[in-house]
């Protein structure tokens, strides 16, 4: 075997230039999906890590009312006496400070929060309990002076420090520290609104917490070390049902269930990351194999005089398949020495969005990863090049038998071991090599989605998207051929060239147009919705969204507004409810009979509230209903007839009419025509679906799910939502505090500010795939590198007999300019085509038609990638280009 | 002569499947023996078959119907490994375009069907060491192909074939590639070893003074011997 190992390391020091290609274009290929496995496994590592601190407990439980007693003694009950207890109420409301207004999320906490991990300090000092409150610290909130910790951000948007006073409601409160972390934040920093942390003895004292305030109330437990929290945590669920005849109004969660609503939100986002990466990896394999085939077809002769020597068969494959691992390996080295450099832009691109203290490290999994990977991955890259040895015999070495002698020093394989010229049994080996390529792609796409279906999905699609290409590839060339005729000599060569260099002017064409689809088809979809998220077509975005405005607010705050020549819009109504039943079954339950199509079936995939097993009994059935006498700008009818603006009659004993948003009716297959069974502050309603709307949510404006007609809601409790038009920037603080000062209560969400937060989010989740995208290209690029290489210097003597004949080196170089001129252009132009189409499909799919065609960017791809691919091709061939025609002749 | 055969053909046949046409025979029924330490010129113009019987000869192709026995082993019925440690053994081969592996030096060139036979590395080493001295180039064993003559090469090339000691040592041109006093030179030395090492040689050849120097000519006419 050394004596293996030695030739396999001689002969790639030897040949150097291939054996640097093939690693820079395998770990080109490596790095992104290196990466985004370090990434993604030092994710999982430090959610599992922290799982008890980002929940703060073992077990929570949440509801949107306080717990009743009997509900406070199951839990007891369950959870046993050695059990610590923590509380925390949230909601938003407005706070001020220093003449400035913001809305902020208020967390109220008992001194037993957090019940794991710590709040930590700009002044890294502690919070101290009454034994230690002599030394330097943080009093606790609930001590008996009003006190309020912020963060940072906050702190600098309000402009105070510590010591200063924050209005919240009706009480002022004292700042006595600038937070840095909280448990609670190490997951996201990512909020609607900024955190400020208060006592929750003195939340009464703010009086906020009026009727319809949307509040949440979370109870914490610890549990004892060695408790079974998964057992407990369906022990309480199942003790907590009998309460609610089945239909639960509070959630209990612990510390796994954290685990995976956090694993499946980023496991969207980095599987989508690792589809593209798989692409990358695709194109920097199909370079890998055509290097190696080129390699190959120089050493065909080694390997015949090693079976001359003596060498059986399978030692001249052990040695080819030594230096694909060696090659391999050395990749891997160079793709884990590159994801040192790229792996730190991770967090940096998702800041915001994943823990501040998070660090992406390289695991020794992900290194074992890669090295599988790069060594494995090479050989099934190159597994289909490997057979055109299979019929290899030392008879060639024979004067006469030779097909060394025949061309240049660039040996070539006999026409007759082409691919498409083999015998059968060849063929079918060829056909099955590609076999665990296939596999191993379609299993990578499986492992990346998580599921097998949007594997398999994947992988059809991609395998449609390459298929198309390469028709469109042989289409044009068919259509080449047909200019042969031209009469201009360096057009006529170029198409030449292409025409009767089939498979490397497809496998080209492919790359560069699979990698300009890639680069196109996420810049079209997030431009499409960054546009309508900037400015709805045919809408205007609020200035102000307004909420928890209560019913006797809205007149005098209309008036306020009017004094101001201001005017409050879409005072819509809100009313919580919950949905019983449908068509005479369970809400849920019945969902399955109910008709659905593939669409609601994907729908219904996505949605975590339709989930199954033990949570499923948790699930939501709470939902908020108004009524309006007319649809608004930002919501359209698509199907049944409008809402009947007569005013229900509660005696008809007939069911109301209900307008429902389609997405909302698809999700939960709902249908024109069905009655709904409802619970509005205890009274059973009953309704029928008679139209469904399409909502644009971007507009901003208050919009519901489901709307009731006229007179249904008329007696209930409510509370109303509303929105201001734009006004000018300096406007709108003033306006602000000023609303505020008169309302407390009343919530105030800067729409542009949430706007911006919501662009910043989407540039950078598109910043990240782009890069993606970038590598596959860049491979793309190595792999268009490496076929004009190999197709150059195999057409040496060719260019040598122009030059012979009077060509100079421009006029080579303007062949080669036009012929990969037109190969990048058309490819690239074709695989933007094709994007377009894939995202608009997208984004008609996922978001409602939201596509806009940015023409800027397009045309800068399609410039940029046929400049690149004459350039690429232009460096490939410029040895060959260069070398004088003696020392061609030379070679034949 | 000795009396038993080293080598014996027997009625073999050799025909190439050819597109759309009927299959081109290129050796017909021959026949013929080889007996230890005889030297054999193969003749013929360009197209009579020699370099196909040379192929037959040394394994390299197998032919539709006869047999090919070496030291009283059918080569045609092992299969493609056996055959392949068979010929490392028993015969040596050399090219006409010396068809040495270009990474290697002179030596390594030398000892690579000793390394794959799996010989023990002092043996190897004494060996390799004997053969460079018998070709004169000692002072070359570190030179890669591309920084030695032609004539250098083929030399490599036949302490390559000799290296193994083999019963059967089968030359295919080994001067066609060299210029005429370097060809002497190299046929020299190849009959001076052949000769020294009583080994069996078969020289495939057009070049008659070759041929000349064998004791035994075959001579091929469109596949048949004359």
């Amino acid at each position: 075997m050394n004596l293996w190992i030695r030739l396999a390391g001689k002969e790639l020091l030897r040949n150097r230039r291939f054996s640097l290609f093939f690693i820079i274009n395998l770990s080109i290929g490596l790095v992104g999906f290196i990466s985004l496995n370090a990434f993604n496994h030092s994710m999982e590592t430090h959610l599992k890590n922290n799982l008890k601190e980002i929940l703060t407990a073992d077990m929570a439980v949440y509801s949107s009312r306080p717990l009743t007693p009997p509900e406070e003694n199951i839990i007891d009950t369950v959870l046993g006496p050695q059990r610590h207890t923590a509380r925390q109420i949230t909601f938003f409301s407005m706070i001020s400070g220093n003449g400035i207004s913001r809305l902020a999320r208020i967390v109220a906490i008992d001194d037993a929060f957090p019940l794991y991990g710590s709040i930590q300090f700009e002044d890294h000092l502690p919070v101290l309990n009454t034994k230690n409150s002599s030394k330097p610290g943080h009093s606790t909130l609930n001590g008996p002076t009003p006190t309020a910790w912020i963060s940072r951000d906050l702190a600098v948007v309000l402009n105070v420090k510590k010591g200063d006073l924050l209005g919240i409601g009706s009480q002022k409160f004292q700042l006595d520290g600038i937070i840095t972390a909280t448990p609670t934040g190490a997951v996201t920093s990512l909020e609607l609104a900024p955190v400020i942390h208060i006592g929750i003895s003195r939340l009464k004292e703010t009086k906020l917490l009026g009727f319809g305030s949307r509040i949440r109330y979370t109870r914490y437990d610890r549990l004892p070390l060695g408790t079974d929290i998964q057992q407990i945590t369906k022990n309480l669920r199942t003790s907590l049902l009998p309460l609610f005849e089945g239909e639960p109004q509070i959630n209990v969660y612990n510390s796994e269930d954290v685990n995976q609503n956090l694993g499946r939100v980023f496991g969207y986002f980095t599987g989508y990351l690792g589809l593209v990466a798989i692409v990358a990896l695709f194109l920097a394999g199909i370079g890998t194999a055509y290097l190696f085939r080129g390699y190959l077809n120089e050493r065909l002769k080694e390997i015949a005089i090693l079976m001359s020597l003596g060498a059986a068969r399978l030692q001249t494959y052990a040695l080819l398949l030594c230096q694909v691992m060696l090659l391999g390996l050395g990749a891997t080295l160079v793709s884990v020495a590159l994801s040192f450099v790229v792996l730190p832009l991770f967090p940096e691109v998702m800041k915001g969005l994943i823990p501040p203290d998070f660090k992406a490290i390289i695991n020794p999994g992900t290194l074992g990863l890669a090295v599988f990977m790069g060594t494995l991955g090479s050989v099934i890259f190159c597994l289909p090049v490997f057979v055109r040895i299979h019929n290899l015999k030392p008879l060639v070495l024979l004067q006469g038998n030779s097909p060394f002698q025949r061309a240049s020093s660039d040996t070539q394989i006999p026409k007759r071991w082409g691919p498409f010229k083999m015998p059968t049994k060849q063929r079918s080996l060829l056909f099955i090599s590609f076999i665990p390529g296939g596999v191993a792609f379609w299993g990578m796409a499986m492992a990346q989605t998580r599921s097998m279906e949007r594997g398999t999905l994947f992988l059809a699609g991609f395998i449609a998207v390459f298929g198309l290409m390469a028709l469109i590839g042989r289409g044009l060339l068919i259509l080449a051929g047909r200019c042969l005729r031209t009469h201009r000599v360096i057009p006529g060569i170029a198409l030449r060239n292409l025409f009767r260099h089939k498979h490397a002017s497809i496998s080209c064409f492919v790359t560069i147009a699979m990698g300009a689809f890639l680069i196109n088809v996420i810049p079209q979809v997030k431009n499409g919705i960054l546009d309508e998220i900037r400015q709805p077509r045919g809408l205007r975005i609020p200035g102000f969204f307004l909420f928890d405005i209560q019913p006797e607010q809205l007149g005098p705050l209309k008036k306020f507004l009017k004094e101001k020549q201001l005017k409050l819009t879409n005072a819509s109504p809100l009313v919580q409810g919950r949905i019983n039943t449908v068509n005479g079954a369970g809400f849920y339950e019945g969902m399955n009979d109910r008709k659905s199509t593939f669409l609601s079936k994907f729908q219904q995939k996505k949605s975590p509230e339709t989930g199954t097993g033990l949570r499923g009994n948790f699930r939501r059935k709470n939902f908020t209903f108004s009524w309006r006498e007319k649809l608004d700008a930002s919501e359209t009818m698509v199907k049944g007839r409008p809402l009947s603006n007569t005013p229900w009659d509660f005696e008809s004993n007939q069911p109301f009419e209900v307008s429902l948003e389609e997405g909302f009716a698809r999700r939960f297959h709902l249908e024109i025509g069905d009655i709904m069974g409802f619970d509005v502050q205890g009274i059973a309603l009953e309704g029928r679906v008679v139209n469904l709307r399409k909502v644009r949510w971007n507009s901003f404006q208050p919009n519901f799910f489901i709307l009731f007609q006229k007179g249904v809601l008329d007696e209930a409790p409510r509370t109303f939502l509303a929105s201001i038009p734009q006004i000018s920037a300096a406007e709108k603080m003033p306006l602000q505090n000023a609303i505020i000062g008169k309302f407390p209560n009343i919530s105030v969400l800067d729409v542009n500010q949430t706007v911006a937060q919501l662009m910043d989010i989407t540039q950078r989740l598109t910043l990240s795939i782009n890069f993606m995208a970038w590598l596959a290209i860049l491979a793309g690029l190595v792999v268009l590198y490496s076929i004009v290489r190999h197709e150059t210097r195999t057409r040496a003597w060719e260019i040598n007999l122009l030059k012979v004949l009077g060509a100079g080196f421009s006029d080579i170089r303007r062949i080669i300019l036009f012929e990969f001129g037109i190969l990048g252009t058309t490819a690239a132009l074709f695989g933007i085509l094709l994007s377009l189409g894939v995202s608009f499909g997208i984004s008609w799919f996922f978001f409602g038609r939201l596509w806009h065609f940015h023409p800027g960017y397009t045309l800068f791809s399609l410039g940029a990638l046929s400049m690149i691919s004459m350039l690429t091709a232009l460096m490939a061939a410029y040895r060959v280009i260069r070398q004088k025609s003696m020392g061609l002749l030379k070679s034949i | 002569m000795k009396n038993k055969a080293i080598l014996t053909v027997s009625h073999i046949k050799k025909a190439y499947p050819q597109a759309g046409a009927i299959p081109l025979t290129v050796i017909f029924d021959t026949s013929f023996e080889i007996y230890p330490g005889e030297t054999v010129a193969v003749t013929g113009q360009s197209g009579s078959g020699k370099s196909t019987l040379m192929a037959l000869l040394a394994g390299l192709d197998s032919p539709d119907t006869g047999s090919i026995v070496l030291n009283d082993r059918n080569i045609n019925s092992m299969n493609e490994d056996r055959l392949a440690r068979f010929r490392a053994e028993h015969i040596g081969i050399i090219f006409q375009q010396f068809h040495l592996m270009p990474h290697l030096t002179a030596a390594e060139n030398i000892m690579l069907p000793l390394e794959i036979l799996k010989y023990k590395k002092k043996e190897i080493q004494d060996r390799t060491g004997r053969v460079l001295e018998q070709v004169n180039l000692t002072h070359r064993e570190s030179h890669l192909p591309s920084q030695l003559s032609g004539g250098e090469c083929q030399r490599v090339a036949i302490a390559r074939a000799l290296v193994v000691k083999p019963t059967l040592l089968l030359a295919d041109e080994p001067t066609g590639n060299l210029d005429s006093d370097t060809g002497e030179q190299v046929a020299d030395l190849l009959f001076d070893l052949v000769t020294a090492s009583g080994m069996t040689l078969i020289v495939v050849t057009h070049n008659k003074t070759l041929a000349g120097r064998c004791q035994r000519s075959l001579a091929l006419k469109k596949g048949q011997l004359q």
